[in-house]
């Protein structure tokens, strides 16, 4: 199983080499994927973090009926293949759409814009966020909580001062695998937003499209989107074991959800 | 100053129900595990958000179910400490100490809060600690740190969720002298939860409350629930205490006691 998880990965390193990797970078379809993988995924990160705490906070403060049926909610994404993802992509924000009536009046024209490839990253990135952050803050200790807002903090100052620092490594965690995923989303993107160069094509779409003409363009743009995805996992096994040792909890406990 | 508290809550199946008062000096909650002592120390303090009945202390309201007051935790001045201490493991002991000198209710000027932490810190012999974190504390150092935090913001009535269960017996006899000093010459309310009759007579408890499945089974001032125990479980947590109530080098010096039942002891 190891060896065929890491097979591949070697084969690509070692399909080229240094002369063709510097020439597959300065090819002119590499920079502008780069770039816009860069931007997309910066602003849909952002989005994910932002509208994904509060929901994960709420998840993680109470039970019952309705969280059970908002968790299944979040889970659809992540169960539901991306190519399905980016059609219900269509038929919500498409043309003909559902909620076409309320943005063709304002002007607004998702489908195949820079806009819709960060709309699409933000689905089907958001679940894995949401839910490490929910299961992290589930395991932060209630007393805790109380404590601080006896001690005077308002419910945001103890959000800010006890549970979002505890709850730290859970939410990096989150984010940085929300991240790789947002990066390496092809399907919902390539139904939704297109193949547009410069303005839709992310690093995945990239690849695909240099397979067609050079190879060796591709295992660069591979290279370095692989590059990426090992850059992340330093969010997401290093520190927090690093934020673990320092509070003395174990290192163990933070990976569960993450 | 007196306080009452009568409180409602349901939490799931199982439903709190027990109306509980006292003066200055300690009022002792015991019972088994699951009975309820947590819950209502943590209704008392503004955690729960659905509770019946009515929170009062030194005629402040702090909650009223029938005409709808519900101050949140951070208005009602009322030191908290769990059990295991629920110091922020994040933060030093310091950072700790000043966290209430910090937020909104009871802010203060840098200088100020450090030389308000410093000085508690003192009192309770921890100053010391103060750059370490709470990880690296005993048992008995966490409690005290723990006290000086609940302590430093002046809170009008203190709630000690089993201060002593987790220490080993050596610490556990220190700290109950500590604590029956502390609560003693601060001269405010508190409301201890504890499973050893030994708490009892050492803190100079003005009233006993033992709670059964959410209800208060008995009460009333020590001596009357160690000569006629009501239930089984009452005359077990007396009989547990062999000859403690004589010794007074035990109780810490004489506390400031306002109209409360007579003295326990033989």
């Amino acid at each position: 199983m190891l060896a065929l998880l890491a097979v591949p990965m070697v084969a690509l390193v070692t399909a080229s080499s240094w002369e063709e990797l510097v020439r597959g970078a300065r090819d002119a379809s590499f920079w502008p994927a780069l770039w816009l993988s860069a931007r997309t995924t910066f602003a849909s990160m952002a989005l994910v973090v932002l509208g994904g705490t509060p929901l994960a906070w709420w998840m993680a403060a109470r039970e019952g009926r309705w969280v059970r049926a908002v968790e299944m909610i979040v889970d659809l994404p992540v169960v539901v293949p991306p190519a399905v993802v980016g059609l219900a992509l269509l038929e919500a924000f498409g043309r003909n759409g559902l909620f076409s009536p309320v943005l063709a009046p304002l002007g607004l024209h998702l489908p195949f814009t820079t806009a819709a490839v960060v709309l699409a990253q933000v689905v089907v990135a958001a679940p894995f966020y949401v839910q490490s952050a929910a299961a992290a803050f589930r395991r932060t200790d209630a007393d805790l909580l109380i404590v601080a807002r006896t001690l005077g903090q308002s419910p945001a100052g103890t959000f800010l001062r006890v549970a979002a620092p505890l709850a730290l490594p859970g939410l990096l965690a989150g984010a940085a695998l929300s991240w790789a995923r947002a990066l390496g989303e092809f399907g919902a993107t390539l139904l939704f937003a297109g193949n547009l160069a410069g303005s839709t094509r992310t690093m995945p779409l990239a690849i695909y499209t240099a397979l067609e003409a050079d190879t060796q363009v591709a295992v660069s743009l591979a290279l370095a989107l692989a590059g990426a995805g090992a850059l992340l996992l330093l969010p997401l096994r290093a520190v927090p074991a690093m934020l673990a040792r320092r509070f003395g909890t174990t290192a163990r406990r933070w990976h569960r959800g993450g | 100053m007196q306080w009452t508290a009568k409180v409602r809550v349901q939490a799931g199946t199982f439903v709190l129900d027990a109306s509980i008062e006292g003066g200055l000096a300690p009022v002792i909650l015991v019972g088994p595990n699951g009975s309820g002592k947590t819950t209502l120390l943590r209704a008392i303090a503004g955690a729960h958000a659905a509770v019946q009945g009515r929170v009062e202390a030194g005629g402040r309201v702090l909650s009223d179910s029938e005409t709808g007051v519900h101050l949140p935790p951070e208005e009602r001045r009322i030191g908290y400490v769990p059990q295991g201490y629920g110091l922020f493991p994040h933060l030093t002991v310091a950072a700790n100490v000043a966290f209430g000198l910090s937020g909104k209710a009871r802010r203060m000027p840098g200088a100020e809060r450090r030389q308000a932490v410093g000085a508690i810190l003192e009192r309770m012999g921890c100053e010391r600690l103060a750059g370490r974190l709470p990880r690296a504390l005993s048992g008995g150092e966490q409690q005290r740190v723990a006290l000086a935090r609940a302590l430093v913001t002046e809170p009008g009535m203190l709630l000690l969720d089993e201060p002593l269960a987790a220490l080993d017996p050596a610490a556990r006899r220190d700290m109950r002298r500590f604590l029956a000093r502390h609560l003693a010459d601060r001269a405010r309310p508190a409301i201890v939860a504890t499973h050893d009759a030994r708490d009892v007579y050492a803190l100079d408890a003005a009233a006993v409350y033992a709670l059964e499945d959410g209800c208060v089974s008995q009460s009333g001032p020590p001596s009357a629930l160690a000569a006629r125990p009501a239930t089984s479980f009452v005359a077990e947590f007396f009989a547990l205490a062999p000859g403690e109530q004589a010794r007074p080098d035990d109780a810490g010096p004489a506390s400031v006691r306002a109209g409360e039942p007579a003295r326990s002891g033989p």
